[in-house]
């Protein structure tokens, strides 16, 4: 139970992977086709446009400010419809990974109907950046069992869409360790769980009030104090339309800041954790 | 000063049975069949087998508390190994059902057989007859206060009407079954567990700020130490085992011992204590 430390490279304590969801409205879209109509809403679905048009933005220049590296995973509906700011993104050298083609739950699709919407959204991907993505994170909850399996079929060399630990790992597919690198997320590291609100459609269901940004950034600090202590792989999800608002941006700016009192902190693309973890574990 | 009217062991001002609920993956399948075909969702319980258990055993070592661990014995026979690392390290087990089962929703005959296959399980792979019983998070029947009597348990820890042990009544005559009352404001779960699909908690309430649950559990904690109760908080480690909430059940264990007055005991421990003292 208790394992040795986590060898990071340049003797680096732990690692940290800013992610950043870029949904935009797919998500509204999927929730509004819920109601009879809901095809013509035009108002949550702004909630959501709100990420590209101002968030992104910003969030590129604090991001450039400090000098740290990301990993944007973008459905690739909103890459067709926001070329420029996807190109951006790319162009500044973030990382983008895969993340469906109009957000589906994969765990509610065929394996043909998965590999579709993989093939869809890398050709989009290729024609605007002229590569294919390497990364994955499973859009809207759960995956489904034979996911990673046609992930590492089509050449995915590693995703970020389990909960199951705190550090990569290899995936197993079939009874077989494979080269396939799981880097897990948690919803207490979810900016969207804590702070995603709309009237209606509801959002959160139960409509919760909307988190203080203070108690926000008092878990996300205690939850990174936490993975520095045991030097592992802090995985920070967040969605441009959530944290990207002037105030929240501010406190992302003062997490960055809290990270960075310590010296030893790699901050990395998921590619580059993938690679380094399946060199050297 | 305490106000505490019952003379606790050691002349302490009250009494703490930290416990822990390894719930695992069941949690999650119980809330849903569906999860199982979601490897995320039931990745978020088996986390806490994986890496939340070392640390929480760890924290209980770092204080010198021996805490009662309430095990479903599909959990006992999914992760044998880890039930007696839990069990090497001197902690009391004790039975949880079979497969974290909504107890009031079974017929007595197979509430009796979860107990059967539930207490089978931990004797296999534990080597150990528990004493002790808590309910599952789902509701419970008088029948199954019953079942306790027939399997001979000293005691449960699954009610919520008291602070202090009592002697549980069955057809109208109090038994020598003590129950320890658990409380929910003491509970992590409630505080942490999230997830979208299946929906936990079922309104998509947010999860709690770590200083705002900390303060809370020690604010309660004040209060049975002022009136001289019995603490019994819950953790689970998939909950509590993260990296940063980890530092939360060590802050609240530290507050506790550098308090000092407090009597920390086992399930057993305060059953036994209670068979000989309380009223």
């Amino acid at each position: 139970m208790n394992e040795l430390p986590i060898k990071w490279p340049n003797g680096a304590r732990c690692a940290v992977m800013l992610t950043f969801d870029l949904d935009a409205e797919t998500t509204w879209a999927n929730g509004n086709a819920d109601f009879p109509g809901g095809e013509y809403y035009i108002r949550s679905l702004s909630l959501g446009q709100y990420g590209p048009h101002r968030s992104a933005p910003r969030i590129l220049d604090l991001l450039k400010r400090y000098e740290l590296p990301a990993t944007f995973f973008v459905p690739g509906w909103v890459a067709e419809h926001y070329p420029d700011i996807f190109v951006k993104i790319a162009e500044a050298g973030h990382e983008v990974g895969h993340h469906g083609y109009t957000h589906e739950r994969f765990v509610d699709k065929t394996v043909d109907e998965q590999r579709e919407i993989i093939e869809k959204s890398q050709a989009i991907f290729k024609r605007l950046i002229g590569k294919e993505a390497t990364g994955y994170r499973t859009p809207s909850g759960d995956w489904s069992v034979d996911t990673p399996r046609l992930l590492n079929e089509m050449g995915f060399r590693f995703s970020s869409s389990m909960r199951g630990d705190d550090r990569p790992y290899r995936t197993e597919i079939d009874g077989r360790v494979t080269d396939f690198i799981e880097i897990p997320a948690h919803w207490e590291l979810d900016d969207y769980v804590q702070f995603a609100y709309s009237y209606f459609p509801a959002e959160p269901s139960g409509q919760a009030r909307i988190s203080s940004h203070d108690y926000v950034f008092d878990n996300f600090s205690r939850e990174f104090d936490g993975y520095y202590r045991y030097g592992l792989c802090f995985c920070l999800m967040m969605h441009p339309q959530v944290i990207g608002k002037p105030g929240r941006v501010m406190m992302l700016e003062k997490l960055i800041q809290h990270i960075r009192t310590y010296p030893d902190v790699w901050f990395a693309t998921g590619g580059q954790i993938a690679d380094w973890w399946r060199q050297n574990y | 000063m305490s106000q505490s009217s019952i003379a606790w062991p050691d002349k302490a001002n009250c009494a703490v049975m930290v416990t822990v609920n390894m719930d695992a993956e069941l949690f999650w399948l119980g809330l849903s069949a569906d999860a199982a075909r979601r490897p995320k969702t039931l990745s978020m319980g088996q986390y806490g087998i994986k890496r939340g258990l070392g640390r929480v055993l760890d924290a209980f070592d770092r204080f010198g508390v021996t805490a009662t661990f309430f095990i479903p014995g599909r959990i006992a026979e999914l992760y044998p190994a880890t039930v007696r690392v839990i069990a090497g390290r001197g902690h009391e087990i004790a039975h949880h059902g079979y497969a974290h089962e909504h107890y009031a929703a079974l017929p007595l005959a197979q509430q009796r057989e979860e107990f059967n296959k539930g207490i089978a399980a931990l004797e296999q792979v534990a080597g150990i007859r528990p004493r002790g019983f808590r309910a599952p998070e789902g509701e419970m029947t008088r029948e199954t206060l019953g079942l306790l009597r027939e399997f001979g348990f000293a005691y449960s820890s699954s009610m919520f009407g008291s602070d202090i042990p009592y002697f549980i009544e069955l057809d109208g005559q109090p038994t020598d079954i003590v129950e320890i009352p658990i409380q929910w404001e003491t509970n992590d779960f409630p505080y942490f567990a999230f997830n979208y699909t299946p929906a936990f908690p079922a309104g998509q309430g947010r999860p709690a700020n770590y200083s705002h649950a900390l303060s809370s559990w020690k604010g309660e904690y004040r209060g049975y130490y002022r009136y001289g109760l019995c603490y019994v908080p819950q953790f689970d480690p998939q909950t509590i085992g993260t990296p940063g909430r980890i530092a939360l059940l060590e802050s609240l264990l530290d507050y506790i011992k550098t308090t000092g007055g407090a009597w920390f005991c086992t399930g057993s421990e305060m059953a036994e204590f209670w068979r000989k003292n309380g009223r």
